[in-house]
Order: structure tokens, then C-alpha cells, then sequence
């Protein structure tokens, strides 16, 4: 599904469910089916359990009502975590990074839902901003997408906090993908990354940028206004184009190699690219996880 | 503002250019302050990218900024016309355009093309040439070749009045019937542009640029290397460039221009083929006082580049003056097609013979050799020199004089140096002192040789024959058919004169000798007999022995005696001076002694389309000036040139420009009328229309100043030369500049790959 035809939907479930759709109908198969089936406790029936779940064995030895408890009712957890910040506001072509990050968000969540797996989100800038915790039920999805579109980019990056945070909420084991354009302190980001691997959590990072931040292909004057109070310079952006595609490179490549030394995914996303391709990157990622 | 002047042609061009040099400044302020805003969240990259860039981008940027200043500069000095010259004193002296214009108006010039002449064609390269010039700052000069000292125009501004006074000048000038050399006019070029001080002198000159006129001559060279002192550009403009053939008259002469009625007068015409082909068929024609004479001269067929002569014969039934012209067919030159001369026609020619002897009987012989209808003998006693003019007389005789007055040396002398003949036959009464001091002083050598003893063979005894002794003649025009023919074996000598003093070498006159003695012939015993020398234009003939048949049987020998004195008397006969025949050139005129002729002169010009109505012009002659006389001893004058302390006067015609025969008539104090005929024709030097090379013209001189150019090519006169604008240089500069920016542009602005679909 391209960028500029997902943009033109203006609401986010249908352009989630859009690209989902679009996704699904090209694999030719669906092999994520299955359930946890590791048992931990009995627990005394309470009216309105499911009946399906007493064990009747149990009850058969005790004349008790008994319900059988398993580990994990999902197969995979998986939090989204969504940078709302301002520079995330940036977007040249039809989508915002921030509106292609809540796409991708969306989009992710309800393939996950829809594995019956459990999605949580959570949107930060300085500050966590806003928490849909996790849960595999299929009326989440509302909630998850409710909770994305409420939210419009804005306010500084604190990633450390962030991470922090969310290693201290998150008690499960999980899988934490964070969609951002990681304009923010490296050591920093890579300190709070360290967390969440430390606590035995995937991390997967969707580095979302625009085209014109890759490319830079801006002429004439112009005055560049830093988001996030980043500076402001006017300049003929042709004459430092050589010199802002080698910082940008250098960048990329300590996030690559960095990402890499931690043992953590990578992708580098464009907003004008198709979001099937990161999708489909991110499913690739869950396949090799679970042969692990 | 005046010094702007000094450099640039278009001065008001410069103030205003010096406002657009700021133009690129202010569009590069304009353009950084007007902007495009962009909330951009990469901040750090690009801020990075700006501090490691930014010195070399303001240098980048400064430098493109210069080469755009640069740029508007050069096109503001193009148009201001920026001169510079490396002469700074020049520039210092005021600068301005100055064209001198040289119109070459010589003979050449009237060959004719399509449907006009040369010269006509020059005239109308340059009214285009005035017409599409800007006539803005500068100045001109127009001379034309022939006068170049008479300009037509001297340092005026050239504008649009100029123009519309100088169109109808052009259209009346006519071109010359002289010849010229382009010398005068440059060198007239140099001083009018080296007192100028113009920093931009440029010199044009309107040629046919024939071979003969611009090549071998090396004052063209020093003339143009003069002009290349002062930095000046000539521009040769060479209206024609097709050498065209052309036959013509280069000369008609004669022995003598004097001859008799009835006898045939004999002239050789000389044609030239200025053609690379050979001219077959040709026919002159002949006119006689305006009337042609019927049939034609044949002429043989004429090599490439060669000439020939034809001898004609042409015979006056009337005497007095009579005009000769020879006339060719048309060509492309019409002017050289025909010649005049004049001959002067007597009824009879007058020659005088002196003899002391009582008898006469040695004046007998000769007046019976002379005896034709055509000639007149008159047999005078030496007394008449004393009270005679001579000047009606061919020649003289002076037979058995023993001595003269000095008087009469004196009339002799004169009339001899005025270019008489005179012929001695001393016999034994000749005084020694008489021949040997009066007659060979300095100031009267009209003698050859010192007299010595009469000679005499011996006499004759009654067994032995007389030892007569035989003349033996050398080459010469009286005696040049002596050896070859047999009656001359008749011809005896028994006494003669012999000589004193170092014998002359014969038939070889020393060339130091002012006198140019020569033997003519000598007897048999090697003494000499007959001497011939040169006093001032006349020669002197000398026989050692008697006209009559006392020392010689000459007399009795009819055909030699005859062939002799006819001969002596064809080589001796005193030109004559009322006729005369001149090149066209500089004007005509006339010196007198005040006492010779009055002031008034009356002029009878040829016939022409001008002057077909009235050709007669009656000139006031002038006292002449003699201290200017001296000083300007160039011009040509008449024959009649007094010396510069008698008091003369003078009288110029000039409208004697063209070819013809022009009557000037003189008076006599006593009211008595002279005429005297010249016979004018154009120069033979105009009649090779051979055009030069451009390359070799150009390679005159060893500077790059001289240039020749088509008339269809030449510019406007307000065009100043591209060396000394720096036009070139200047847009190879601005080209070079361009071509920076342009890659300094490239170099700083983003240009995106175009991606394939």
C-alpha cells in the first residue's frame, strides 16, 4: 500500500485496517495460529468464570468447582512504543513521521490482535504521554487506535526517561518496537534500549524518517527552523547538502552498528515508502524469534 | 566628466554601467533576504554540515559574487567601448576616434565595372561607411590621393551634418587622369593624426590596390611603419579585386616633332598587353586635328605583359600645328587607349648655311644636297650672326670661317645648348687661335679637337697615283650605312686638318667628358676626319676637310654626299619648341621673363563633356616670388624657366588635368601672338591593372597595424580597430568569466538526478 493512498484516509482505523488488509490477501498462508497450553495453578470456580475452563477431573476427586489456570493466554506480547515528539511533526511528502509512525502502529497492532497475540502501545515525548496497556482482546484494537489519533506530535524527546519507564511497567517478557525518529541523545537512547534488553525484552526499532531529511534535495534560500528548538539557519541548502548527507550517514551508521552491538533490530523506514515492506519486516523478525 | 573621455568611446555609457555593476550585489542581498521557511527537524546534521562548511562557502560564495560583478563590468565596458592604448601620453592628450580617410582617385580608378567605375564604386563604399557609422565621438579626415595636401575635410566631428554636407562633395569628385603613389597621403595621414594625439587614429584608404601602386615601393613601407608609431590602424579597403586585362597606347614619339609639308612624318606608338593571354587583331586608329585619317595601324599580335612598337607614317598637307591622336578600341580602361602629341608643320625646313669663302662654291654643294621642296637653304655670309636669331633655323653650317665675333660664338653657343645643330668645314684659312682658344673655352666648346697642321698626301709623280686617303666611318645614324655600300669606296680625302693634343677614342665618347667627343670617322692613315660633340641639348658635328671638292671628291660623289647632309640634317635638326608633349601630372605651368611676354595668357582647353561650350580661358600671369622658387624647385614648369634673380612671371593652369592637346598663348611686348601646343596623356604606370595580393600588401610592414579588407566587409567608420578597443579581449574575457560562473554555479547548487522510470 503506498504512503500517498494511505494518507488520503483520513481515519486511522481504516488506513490501519487498509494496510492490513492489503497485507494479508498477499501472504499465502497465515501461519500464526496457536495458544499457550503451560499450566500453572488451580483456582476455586467463581460465577460467571467460563465453564469451559473447570476441570473436571478435579471435581470428580473433590466435588469442587475448579478452574484450570494456564501461564499466558497469548502467544506473543508486544508493545508499541510511538515517539509523539515534535520533530516527529516533520513530514515534506503526504504523511508527517508522526502519522506514518501512528499508521505502522495501527497497522501492527491489529495484525497482533488479529494473531490473537497482545499489543500494548505507548506514546511518549518527554514523557510517557499516554499508555494502552496490553491485552490480546479483539475490541483492544479500539482502544489502541482511539488512544493514537487522540495524540498530535509535540513536546522534547526524553528518551532515557521513557525507556525507563517502560522497563518498569513492563513485568513480561515482551516485544518492544519503537517507532521514532531517534532524534535524540544516542547515548541516551542506546542506555535505555540496554534496559529493555537487559530485562529480556526483544527490541525492535522502526527509524522513521522523511525523505527530505535522507535526501535533502532542497534549493534556493530557505530558513531552517529547528523542531524541538533544535536551532534555527539560513543557508542555500544545495551548498550544504554534501556535508548534511555525510553527518546524516555517520548517524545512521552509529545507530546500525550500535543497534547491532546491543542485539537489537533495525529498520530504517522512509515515509514515502510502502508500509506492507515494514510490516512485512516486522513478521519476519516475530518468524526468527520464535524458531529461537 | 570630460576625462572619461580619455578611455572610452561611449563615455555616457559609463555612469549608468557603473550602477549596473552593483546590480549583482544587490540581487545577492535580495536573495538571501528573501527566503523560504522550513520547520526541519534534521537540525543537527545540517548544522554540523554548516560549521564545517562555512568558510568555504562564503568563499564560494564572494567568488561567484566577484565573477558576477566581473561579468556585468565587462559587458558595461564593451559597450562603453573601452579603449587603452599602450601609449599613455596618448591617453593623456585627449582621446578620440580619428579617421582619415584616403580616397584613391588615380587613373586606375576609372576602369570600369558593371555599370559604374572603381571610383564611383569607392565613393559609394564610403557614403555607406559615413552613413552606418555611429557617429558619435569621433572625428574625420578625408584626402584624396593625388592632392592628399588639399583635404576635403580636415579633423571635423563626425555627425549627421557632416554627412549631409560631405554626400553631394562625393558625388561631384572626379576622379584624376595621374598617376599616384599612396605615400603622400599616408604620410599626410601621419602628421594630420600624430598632432591630434587621437588615441584611436585610424587611417582608411579607398584603393583599387594595384601591383603597380602598392607593391616594390619601399617608401610605402617606411610610410606605414610611421603610422604604426602613433598606434594607428590602417584599414585598406580595396574596392576592386579581379585584375582585368588592358591593352594600351604607352607611348607615340618621334625623331622630331618638326617636319615639312608633304613629307612623311614618322612615328613609333608603342602598345602594351597587360594581359595574360596573348591579344591578336588589334587596329589603332589615327586622328589628325580631330578627323580620323583613313586605314588603320595593323598591329602585330602582343605577348602577355608585353609591348611592342609600330611605326607609322603621317603626312601634313597644311602646315602650323597639328594635334595627333592614336586611338585603340574600348576596354575596361578607356583612358589609355589613345595618346596625343603635336607636331609642328612648316612649309618648308630652314637651314642656314655661313661661308667666308667669296665664292660660295663649297655652300653650293651643300644647298644642292639639300635641295628637296621640303627644304630651304640659305647661303649667308658669317655677318648675319651678328644680327640674326637663329631659332628659325634646323640647323647650321659653317663652311671656311676662319674666325667670328665673339658675339656670334655666343649666338652659336646658345643656340646650340638650346638643343641646334651646327656643322663645321674649316678649310686653310681657318685662324688656329681662333678654333684652338674662342671655340674650345670653357665657356663656348664648340670645337673638338685642337686644330694642328693641314695634312695633305703626297703629290702625285707621273709613275705613281695619288695615296689618296679613304674615310672609314663607324656605326652611327648619319654614317651607318656608309660601310655597306660600295659607292662610299668613292669618296677621297687629299688634305685635311690634322689635331693637337690626346686624340679621342672612337665611337666611344669617355663618359666624364661633358663634351662626349666622339670620331665618327677616320681616313685610312688613321687620322681622324669627322668628330661629332654635345654642347648643353644640341650637338656639334666637325668635318676636317671642305664641303666642296677642294681637299675631297665627297661633293662628286652624289648618293653619299646627299645620304650625308639629308641624314645631318634629320640628326641635328633643332627641336623644335612650339610643340611639347607631357604625362599628366603635376598642374601645369608656365615661367617667363618679364620681358619675353605680357601677363595676359590665353588658354585653349581640349574639347570636353564639361567644357563643350567654352574651352578658351583667358589667365592673368603672376610675378613670380623667387625666393619661394628656390625653395620649391618640385613643381614642373614650362620651358621658358628665367633665373631667379631676373624678375619673372608666372601663370598655372589648373584645369590642365585631363589628356588632350591644350593651346597657351602668349603675347609679345610688342603685341605679337605665341602659341605653344602641349600634347598631355595619362601616365603609362595607372594602365597595368594588376591587383596586389592582400597578404603581401599586409606584409608591407612588419606590424599587425595594416589590414585589408573588401569593400563589401568594410565597417563603419566609427568601428575603432578591435586591437585598440580590446573589444576581442574583452568578450574572450567575459566568455572565460561566464563560463566560471557558470561552473561555480553548477558546482554550488543542487541539480538532482533525473530518475528512470
Amino acid at each position: 500500500m503506498q504512503p500517498d493512498e494511505i494518507a488520503k484516509i483520513s481515519r486511522l482505523e481504516l488506513r490501519a485496517r487498509k494496510v492490513v488488509e492489503g497485507f494479508v490477501s498477499g501472504l499465502h498462508r497465515s501461519p500464526y495460529f496457536g495458544q499457550s497450553i503451560e499450566f500453572v495453578q488451580h483456582r476455586e470456580y467463581v460465577p460467571g468464570d467460563d465453564t469451559r475452563r473447570i476441570d473436571w477431573k478435579v471435581w470428580s476427586r473433590t466435588d469442587r468447582y475448579y478452574l484450570k489456570q494456564f501461564e499466558e493466554d497469548t502467544n506473543v506480547r508486544v508493545v508499541l512504543l510511538v515517539d509523539g515528539s515534535e520533530s516527529m511533526q516533520f513530514g515534506a511528502g503526504s504523511l508527517s513521521k508522526f502519522e506514518y509512525a501512528q499508521t505502522v502502529a495501527a497497522a501492527l497492532s491489529m495484525l497482533i490482535l488479529k494473531q490473537n497475540d497482545s499489543v500494548g502501545v505507548g506514546l511518549f515525548d518527554s514523557t510517557m504521554r499516554s499508555i494502552i496497556p496490553s491485552s490480546s482482546r479483539h475490541n483492544h484494537l479500539q482502544a489502541i487506535l482511539k488512544g493514537l489519533s487522540a495524540e498530535t506530535a509535540g513536546g522534547k524527546t526524553d528518551m532515557i526517561g521513557v525507556l525507563r519507564k517502560a522497563a518498569e511497567v513492563m513485568s513480561h517478557r515482551s516485544i518492544v518496537i519503537l517507532i521514532s525518529d531517534l532524534f535524540c541523545d544516542r547515548d541516551e537512547l542506546f542506555k535505555g534500549l540496554q534496559l529493555l534488553r537487559q530485562r529480556k525484552h526483544e527490541v525492535l526499532i522502526v527509524h522513521t524518517m522523511d525523505d527530505q531529511e535522507l535526501d535533502f534535495e532542497y534549493a534556493g534560500t530557505m530558513r531552517f527552523e529547528g523542531l524541538e528548538d533544535a536551532g534555527k539557519l539560513t543557508c542555500d541548502p544545495a551548498a550544504l547538502r554534501a556535508g548534511y548527507q555525510k553527518a546524516l550517514e555517520t548517524f545512521l551508521e552509529t545507530i546500525r552498528r550500535r543497534c547491532a552491538g546491543s542485539v537489537i533490530d533495525y529498520r530504517l523506514a522512509r515515509t514515502s515508502e510502502h508500509l506492507d515492506a515494514v510490516l512485512s519486516h516486522l513478521l519476519n523478525f516475530r518468524i526468527g524469534m520464535r524458531r529461537v | 566628466m570630460g576625462w572619461l573621455t580619455q578611455y572610452f568611446l561611449n563615455p555616457s555609457y559609463v555612469l549608468p554601467g557603473a550602477a549596473l555593476v552593483s546590480l549583482p550585489i544587490i540581487i545577492h542581498l535580495l536573495s538571501r533576504m528573501r527566503y523560504k521557511k522550513v520547520r526541519f527537524a534534521a537540525m543537527e546534521f545540517l548544522l554540523q554540515s554548516d560549521e564545517l562548511n562555512r568558510r568555504r562557502l562564503i568563499i564560494e560564495q564572494l567568488l561567484l559574487l566577484l565573477l558576477r560583478v566581473l561579468a556585468v563590468l565587462l559587458i558595461v565596458l564593451l559597450l562603453a567601448r573601452l579603449v587603452l592604448d599602450p601609449s599613455q601620453l596618448m591617453m593623456l592628450a585627449g582621446a578620440k576616434t580619428h579617421h582619415v580617410v584616403i580616397i584613391d582617385d588615380t587613373l586606375s580608378m576609372r576602369q570600369q565595372l558593371d555599370d559604374e567605375t572603381v571610383f564611383e564604386h569607392s565613393i559609394s563604399t564610403l557614403e555607406r561607411m559615413l552613413k552606418q557609422g555611429d557617429t558619435f565621438g569621433s572625428q574625420a579626415t578625408i584626402l584624396l590621393m593625388s592632392q592628399p595636401d588639399r583635404a576635403l575635410v580636415t579633423n571635423r566631428a563626425l555627425n549627421r551634418s557632416l554627412i549631409d554636407e560631405l554626400t553631394p562633395q562625393l558625388r561631384n569628385l572626379n576622379c584624376t587622369w595621374k598617376a599616384g603613389s599612396p605615400v603622400p597621403a599616408l604620410q599626410t595621414a601621419y602628421n594630420t593624426l600624430s598632432s591630434d594625439g587621437g588615441v584611436a587614429p585610424q587611417v582608411h584608404v579607398l584603393t583599387d590596390l594595384r601591383a603597380s601602386d602598392w607593391l616594390g615601393q619601399p617608401e610605402i613601407s617606411d610610410a606605414l611603419d610611421q603610422l604604426d608609431t602613433i598606434h594607428a590602424r590602417v584599414s585598406i579597403i580595396q574596392v576592386t579585386k579581379q585584375t582585368e586585362s588592358n591593352v594600351a597606347v604607352t607611348s607615340v614619339t618621334s625623331n622630331k616633332y618638326a617636319t615639312a609639308i608633304n613629307t612623311a612624318w614618322r612615328m613609333e606608338v608603342r602598345f602594351a598587353n597587360h594581359h595574360s593571354e596573348k591579344v591578336t587583331g588589334l587596329r589603332a586608329s589615327v586622328y589628325v586635328d580631330g578627323l580620323a585619317l583613313p586605314g588603320n595601324i595593323l598591329i602585330p599580335d602582343i605577348e602577355p605583359n608585353a609591348e611592342i612598337p609600330v611605326t607609322h607614317d603621317i603626312t601634313f598637307d597644311t602646315p602650323g600645328q597639328h594635334e595627333v591622336e592614336i586611338r585603340l578600341d574600348s576596354d575596361v580602361l578607356v583612358e589609355d587607349n589613345s595618346r596625343f602629341v603635336v607636331v609642328d608643320v612648316a612649309d618648308k625646313r630652314t637651314i642656314l648655311i655661313i661661308d667666308e669663302e667669296g665664292s660660295q662654291t663649297d655652300a653650293g654643294f651643300v644647298e644642292l644636297a639639300l635641295s628637296t621642296d621640303q627644304m630651304a637653304a640659305e647661303i649667308r655670309t658669317p655677318d648675319v650672326l651678328q644680327n640674326q636669331s637663329l631659332d628659325d633655323y634646323d640647323m647650321v653650317y659653317l663652311l671656311n670661317v676662319s674666325k667670328l665675333p665673339a658675339d656670334a660664338v655666343i649666338l652659336l653657343r646658345d643656340y646650340v645648348a638650346s638643343g641646334g645643330g651646327i656643322v663645321w668645314f674649316p678649310d686653310d684659312g681657318a685662324d688656329p687661335t681662333f678654333y684652338n682658344t674662342t671655340l674650345r673655352s670653357a665657356d663656348t666648346p664648340l670645337f673638338p679637337v685642337k686644330l694642328g697642321t693641314i695634312q695633305a698626301i703626297p703629290a702625285a709623280t707621273s709613275d705613281q697615283e695619288p695615296q689618296f686617303q679613304r674615310p672609314v666611318f663607324s656605326e652611327h645614324p648619319v654614317f651607318g650605312a656608309f660601310s655597306e655600300l660600295p659607292f662610299a669606296d668613292n669618296i677621297l680625302v687629299s688634305q685635311w686638318y690634322g689635331t693637337e693634343g690626346q686624340k679621342p677614342a672612337e665611337d666611344n665618347p669617355d663618359e666624364n667628358d661633358p663634351l662626349k667627343v666622339a670620331v665618327l670617322a677616320k681616313l685610312t692613315n688613321g687620322d681622324p676626319i669627322v668628330y661629332e660633340h654635345q654642347v648643353g641639348d644640341g650637338r656639334v658635328m666637325t668635318f676636317l676637310t671642305t664641303a666642296g671638292r677642294r681637299w675631297t671628291t665627297w661633293p662628286t660623289v652624289p648618293p653619299a654626299y646627299v645620304m650625308t647632309h639629308m641624314l645631318m640634317h634629320q640628326y641635328l635638326q633643332k627641336p623644335t619648341t612650339v610643340v611639347e608633349s607631357r604625362i599628366i601630372g603635376p598642374p601645369l605651368r608656365f615661367e617667363w621673363p618679364v620681358t619675353d611676354y605680357t601677363e595676359g595668357v590665353e588658354v585653349f582647353l581640349p574639347a570636353s563633356d564639361e567644357n563643350a561650350d567654352n574651352s578658351f580661358r583667358r589667365l592673368q600671369a603672376a610675378p613670380v616670388d623667387n625666393k619661394k622658387n628656390k625653395e620649391d624647385s618640385g613643381e614642373e614648369t614650362g620651358e621658358d624657366t628665367s633665373s631667379p634673380e631676373e624678375t619673372s612671371l608666372e601663370v598655372t593652369i589648373s584645369e590642365a588635368d585631363r589628356p588632350g592637346v591644350y593651346r597657351v598663348r602668349r603675347f609679345t611686348q610688342e603685341g605679337e601672338a605665341r602659341e605653344k601646343w602641349l600634347a598631355l596623356s595619362v601616365p603609362v604606370t595607372e594602365s597595368n591593372l594588376l591587383v596586389a595580393e592582400a597578404g603581401d600588401v599586409e606584409q608591407l610592414t612588419e606590424g599587425d597595424h595594416v589590414q585589408v579588407v573588401s569593400a563589401e566587409a568594410a565597417s563603419e567608420l566609427s568601428t575603432s580597430d578591435q586591437g585598440r578597443e580590446l573589444r576581442w579581449v574583452l568578450i574572450a574575457l567575459l566568455i572565460i568569466i561566464l563560463l566560471c560562473e557558470q561552473l561555480l554555479a553548477l558546482r554550488l547548487s543542487f541539480h538532482p538526478e533525473v530518475k528512470q522510470s
